[in-house]
């Protein structure tokens, strides 16, 4: 088999045909350089897909809309029994009161609307 | 590079405060050999290119990952010769076909970054016409002059397998020249 690789090394060498363009490795290390992120400090764990925080953010937001809608489903529905003396007095005083409501509960879940809107269109 | 410093050189790419700069002086010192490995393997100087950058991209991403246990040249050719056959694999995925030889031959003489003869032409002929793998054996050998136990751990082949796989391309490349005379 040595007899065989001599034949080649004899017929072809064992040089380099292939060249670079000029400078093509100073370039190549410092643009590589360049482009390598910075290392995370700390032992690297894998990220998961979602935050579990914006998860929670996700919950607390989906039970806040649902305890509104069902005070708002009560309220309707007891409001409606009841006589109305003064209609539109009364309907903005009801408007008022479900605006605080939900303002309490959001406050108390700490829930922005922001958040709301991003649940609502099924960003999260 | 001796033994003290590879020793060094790992040691500050272990250390964060260090880990630039020791990388940097890493893709100096590899650079132009992976280059050679990876452009004897794909021919086209704007793909070795691409292939190179990935090889110290991943190097870079897998550092922490690097115990050691082999010498870091050894683990660069590894990651070298994983993306060079990946990139060969998808590129036949993507035609349907391999390179046929006459074309790599017929592609590098009008190649301005080549600079071989005939014969050179001929051999890059014969040595492109063996399977992927089996032409990485001969490159890393022939040129290279890798030991088998290195080129081992390169290729994740046992040594015996080694030996017989450069035995049939030296002897096909041989066959070759044989019928081209």
């Amino acid at each position: 088999m040595m007899k065989e690789e001599d034949i080649i090394r004899k017929k072809c060498g064992a040089g380099n045909p292939f060249r670079v363009p000029e400078g093509y490795f100073e370039h190549f290390t410092s643009d590589l350089m360049a482009r390598l992120p910075e290392k995370a400090e700390g032992p690297a764990s894998a990220t998961p897909l979602r935050r579990p925080r914006r998860t929670l953010a996700a919950w607390y937001a989906a039970a806040a809309v649902l305890c509104g809608a069902m005070f708002l489903g009560g309220y309707h529905l007891r409001h409606n029994r009841a006589p109305q003396a003064a209609p539109m007095a009364q309907s903005l005083s009801a408007t008022e009161a479900e605006d605080a409501y939900m303002d309490d509960v959001l406050d108390y879940a700490m829930v922005s609307n922001h958040e709301i809107a991003l649940y609502l269109t099924d960003a999260y | 590079m001796n033994p003290t410093e590879e020793l060094s050189l790992v040691s500050r790419l272990g250390r964060p405060e260090h880990q630039r700069q020791a990388f940097e002086e890493l893709v100096r010192r590899y650079g132009p050999r992976l280059y050679r490995q990876i452009r004897r393997m794909v021919y086209d100087h704007d793909d070795t290119n691409d292939i190179l950058q990935n090889t110290f991209v991943k190097a870079w991403s897998g550092l922490d990952s690097f115990r050691g246990d082999s010498r870091v040249g050894t683990w660069l050719y590894r990651i070298a010769a994983n993306e060079a056959l990946n990139f060969l694999q998808r590129r036949k995925a993507t035609t349907g076909i391999d390179e046929a030889p006459q074309a790599v031959t017929a592609r590098l003489a009008a190649d301005p970054y080549f600079d071989g003869d005939e014969t050179e032409l001929l051999l890059q002929e014969a040595v492109a016409s063996l399977p992927d793998k089996q032409r990485m054996v001969f490159q890393l050998k022939y040129y290279e002059e890798m030991k088998y136990e290195e080129m081992s751990a390169v290729l994740d082949t046992s040594v015996g397998a080694l030996k017989a796989s450069y035995h049939h391309a030296v002897k096909k490349i041989c066959d070759f020249f044989d019928a081209h005379d």
